[in-house]
């Protein structure tokens, strides 16, 4: 019965008795540590709370077998093990709670102070590791184990604390004011951003931002080196290995950065998807060869004959790409500049015309009239002269046949010396005699300066010297005028008025009389046949004058039309009653030969745009 | 398209010289380019004697509006000069243009071989010679139309008149540009200073180019304008009177250092080039014209020009604009000083003279209205459709 006692009820009594203090010691314990948890304002108290709160319940239990184990008549060989394994499960217990403790502060803090998830999580692995080390050594200490490489390591720590302490506390404080400095730069980052009309700020802080905390801590590392006391050898491979670490960080940024600014600028000037891609390819392969040519320079590689190796395969490329680069750029300056697009119509100065239906690095496709593929290498596109006219324009449903015409002026043999004369000869002169005196000028010297608009007028004026009659008749509007008979009819009647005024009548001077005039014209075809509004532009450009003049003077007023032929076609045929009403609005008598060609060409190319 | 239009046609250019003058000079530009359109375009000129060559001397200046003796011999010379050639000359166009009065009379043959016949007047006929002209009238008459320079040129004739302008040859050795050393070197040869202005009138050596007046004329501009006068004249073949008005002009001239006479020898195109070129000014005072081809050459150099308004010469010089028309020797006197004293204002007169010609004198566009010409004959509508 006393064996009994000894060996059973007193470690069981021990171990109620003390699980029994444990629990009143805890109770009162968690409840001033409540009371205190309401007072303080430190919110992160609620975790240690917690998380103690649960642990202690397995501390109660753990202290209590130990202290009964204690108590127990157990043999050495029996208690030894099992209070090490007693202490080994508290150490656990204590690691886990530790654990928690500290990664639910490192998030608490992490979130408040906005870090990133990166950050925290590095944290937690470099929290978790230094825990679980100390523990693992305090374990192996416990079940006293022969020596190990850590065991060495921990009797080394022990008695070089200060050669670890040291820089690690530089670490630590060098990181903290790093850290802070961080703080307060993005801080005043965050003021810039508010006041920064520059749109890529924000994009280039936040790229700044979550690599900073690692260059932080490279940096914080890096000084911690310089006053640890390892060996220079292991420092100088440190160093490196820090340095190439910082390079490839910065090297990510930087391609971040540009990945950043190729989206904003290349959305703001309109460049293709293509283009966008081209130019990050090429930031990518540049940052890389250049990362990797730094890095090989840092570790002690060769790099001259890597560079020039470089610089060997890019002229090799280059002088097979000969042909292609140019065409290359070519394609790169069409994307960017927009000169065309898919969907235009072009003509090349050496004939070629179509729609763009495809731009390429290398070539463009058209598809030309007659629906065949025309392929010109860029180069060629950028070195020779197109023109751009857009969008197709629709077709006519007949063609315009450009006709010209030449004329022969032919002596009716009638003449007159006065005013009276004049009007007697031109009542029963043919139409062909008034269209020649009227129109005349218009092709044989409005190239200098638009004229008087008849002869009759610069005769009055010059031969018979009345420049105030002169004007009158001068100001006919011929274009108000559709046909030769009324415009006949004008002429007369001011004249008969004008005499019936002043029956003057004097005789000009020998040699100045009046001739009258007719011409025989030929109409002559020409080769420009166009069947749309483009067309009708290029055969403006190249037609004769006696075209030009034929369209719009002689169809209408001498063939009778009333109209001059482009409107009547633009209307017809095409469509375009507007640009057909704003031709024939035009006034043409007022204008140079050249210059009226000049306004219906600007006319039709302000319809088409 | 037009000479296409003439395709199978022979036209027979006939004249009574091939070299000297206007006429020759137009047709020996304008028979070989007809001929690279395509038109089979020929070139004939009759046979003459001296007595018959003076007799169209008296007809020219007559029908100009001068005063001569013509005697019933002139006629009866004419005639039997135009007989025979008509017997020798071979007139085998399907259109025979005949150029001036001197072969207007080989029209006779129309009523045997028909054809159609064209007279192509190179002369002002406005104030002729009613015996002349009344000589004349009945011969072209018979003619299928007739051609005149100008509209004053008209008279009331029965059959169809058109007018066409002479032209210039803008490539031919007298209307080409010229570098400077060329230039240098003819008023080098000719010993003609360029220290002053130097006022030109290129021309015949003729009365109705009224030399004598531009002599008279420049002594008026310097006696308050230092420059120089060049009378570069040359004689023709069918003209006996030249060697008469030369020897007048030098007469005039006198000793002058600054008035400079040259007898240019025909062919000298180079030559009268490189003096217009070289000149200050043109004159062109003239008496009486045909054309005044002188006047388009002057102009097409871009040179300012003072002109009598005369004949053709109006077409070519719009008063004020492509150039200055004067009416006498005070006028002309008046005009060279007024150009003298402005140089922009003559610089612009020249550069307007230049486009003037460009768009109404140049050889392409008398080929053009000689094609038309050739077509109307057989088309006497209005509006001819090719």
């Amino acid at each position: 019965m006393n064996v009994s006692w000894q060996v059973i009820i007193l470690p069981v009594v021990v171990f109620i008795a003390s699980l029994i203090a444990f629990y009143y010691l805890r109770k009162l314990g968690f409840e001033r540590l409540d009371r205190w948890a309401k007072r303080a304002k430190w919110p992160a108290d609620k975790i240690i709370v917690t998380v103690t709160r649960r642990a202690s319940i397995s501390w109660s239990v753990i202290i209590g077998v130990y202290l009964g184990l204690a108590v127990s008549s157990l043999q050495p060989l029996w208690k030894s093990p099992i209070s090490r394994g007693l202490w080994t499960l508290l150490l656990a217990s204590l690691v886990v709670t530790a654990l928690q403790i500290v990664g639910g502060l490192i998030i608490f803090f992490g979130r408040r102070r906005r870090l990133s998830e990166y950050a925290m999580r590095l944290g937690r692995i470099l929290a978790t590791g230094i825990i679980t080390i100390i523990a693992v050594l305090i374990a192996v200490d416990i079940w006293g184990m022969p020596a190990s490489p850590l065991t060495l390591a921990y009797k080394w720590l022990l008695t070089n604390w200060m050669s670890v302490v040291t820089p690690v506390a530089v670490f630590i404080i060098v990181l903290t004011i790093l850290l802070a400095l961080r703080a307060l730069g993005y801080q005043r980052l965050n003021r810039w951003l508010k006041r920064s009309r520059w749109q890529p700020s924000k994009m280039l802080v936040q790229a700044i931002k979550e690599p900073s905390t690692l260059w932080c801590l490279i940096f914080s590392a890096a000084i911690a080196l310089m006053v640890s006391a390892l060996p220079a050898l292991w420092k100088t491979v440190i160093a490196k290995g820090l340095l190439s670490l910082f390079l490839i960080s910065l090297a990510l940024t930087l391609l971040h950065i540009i990945d950043g600014l190729v989206l904003f600028y290349g959305q703001k000037q309109q460049l293709s998807e293509q283009v966008a891609k081209l130019i990050r390819n090429a930031a990518s392969v540049l940052t890389f060869i250049v990362l990797g040519l730094v890095l090989l320079d840092t570790w002690g590689a060769p790099t001259t004959s890597l560079f020039l190796l470089i610089v060997v395969v890019v002229l090799a490329a280059a002088l097979a790409l000969r042909d292609a680069v140019p065409n290359f750029f070519a394609g790169f300056q069409l994307n960017t500049g927009k000169e065309i697009k898919v969907g235009d119509y072009i003509k090349l100065e050496t004939g070629e015309e179509g729609h763009v239906i495809e731009v390429t690095w290398n070539h463009t496709r058209i598809k030309a009239l007659d629906e065949s593929t025309i392929v010109i290498p860029n180069a060629r596109l950028i070195r020779n002269t197109f023109t751009n006219y857009g969008h197709q324009v629709k077709k006519a449903k007949e063609p315009f046949r450009f006709t010209s015409r030449v004329h022969l002026p032919e002596l009716t043999g009638l003449k007159a010396t006065n005013l009276r004369e004049l009007t007697d000869v031109l009542k029963g002169a043919p139409d062909s005699v008034v269209y020649y005196h009227t129109h005349h000028f218009l092709e044989q010297s409005h190239y200098l300066t638009p004229e008087p608009s008849n002869d009759f007028a610069v005769w009055v004026s010059e031969a018979l010297g009345d420049n105030v009659f002169g004007e009158r008749l001068a100001s006919i509007d011929t274009i108000s005028f559709s046909t030769l008979g009324a415009l006949r009819e004008r002429l007369v009647g001011l004249m008969e008025e004008y005499l019936t005024a002043n029956p003057d009548n004097r005789r000009v001077m020998p040699g100045q009389e009046f001739y009258f005039l007719k011409s025989t014209s030929a109409i002559i075809p020409t080769p420009y046949v166009v069947h749309d509004l483009r067309q009708f532009i290029e055969a403006l450009r190249k037609i004769s004058l006696g075209a030009l003049y034929y369209h719009i003077f002689e169809s209408r007023l001498r063939l009778g039309r009333g109209l001059n032929d482009f409107s009547i076609w633009l209307k017809d045929s095409l469509g375009e009653a507007e640009l057909a009403d704003a031709i024939a609005r035009i006034d043409p008598y007022t204008y140079t030969m050249e210059g009226l060609r000049t306004a219906l060409i600007q006319l039709t190319e302000k319809h088409i745009r | 398209m037009l000479a296409s239009a003439l395709s199978g046609k022979v036209i027979q250019n006939i004249n009574s010289t091939f070299s000297g003058g206007g006429v020759a000079e137009i047709l020996s530009r304008m028979v070989p380019l007809s001929g690279q359109l395509g038109v089979d375009i020929r070139w004939n000129v009759i046979k003459g004697d001296e007595p018959f060559f003076q007799v169209t001397k008296k007809f020219h200046n007559a029908l100009h509006g001068r005063t001569e003796t013509i005697t019933p011999e002139d006629f009866i010379t004419f005639q039997t000069t135009t007989k025979r050639n008509i017997s020798e000359l071979e007139l085998n166009g399907d259109i025979i243009f005949v150029h001036d009065p001197q072969p207007a009379g080989l029209v006779i043959k129309k009523k045997e071989i028909g054809k159609k016949w064209i007279w192509r007047c190179h002369i002002d006929i406005s104030r002729p010679n009613q015996e002349v002209w009344q000589f004349l009238e009945p011969l072209v008459n018979q003619y299928d139309a007739a051609v005149f320079s100008a509209p004053s040129f008209s008279r009331k004739l029965p059959i169809r008149q058109f007018l066409i302008s002479p032209s210039i040859d803008p490539l031919s050795d007298k209307n080409k540009e010229l570098d400077r050393q060329t230039i240098d070197s003819v008023m080098s040869k000719y010993k003609i200073p360029t220290d002053k202005p130097v006022i030109t009138q290129v021309s015949r050596f003729d009365y109705l180019k009224d030399p004598v007046g531009v002599i008279q004329a420049f002594k008026m501009v310097r006696r308050s304008i230092d420059c120089r006068l060049v009378f570069a004249g040359g004689t023709a073949a069918d003209d006996p009177e030249s060697d008469k008005v030369l020897a007048e002009v030098k007469e005039t001239a006198g000793n002058d250092p600054n008035i400079h006479i040259l007898l240019i020898p025909p062919g000298s195109d180079i030559e009268i080039n490189a003096l217009q070129r070289a000149s200050t000014i043109i004159v062109q005072k003239s008496l009486g014209e045909g054309f005044g081809l002188t006047v388009s050459e002057a102009l097409w150099k871009g040179k300012p020009v003072v002109a009598s308004a005369v004949g053709g010469i109006p077409l070519q010089v719009k008063n004020k604009f492509t150039g200055l028309l004067s009416y006498g020797i005070e006028g002309t006197a008046y005009d060279l000083r007024q150009l003298l004293t402005n140089p922009d204002y003559a610089r612009w007169l020249g550069e307007n003279g230049r486009e003037h010609v460009r768009h109404n004198f140049l050889i392409t566009r008398h080929l053009r209205d000689y094609l038309l010409l050739f077509l109307a004959l057989d088309h006497p509508e209005e509006v001819i459709h090719l």
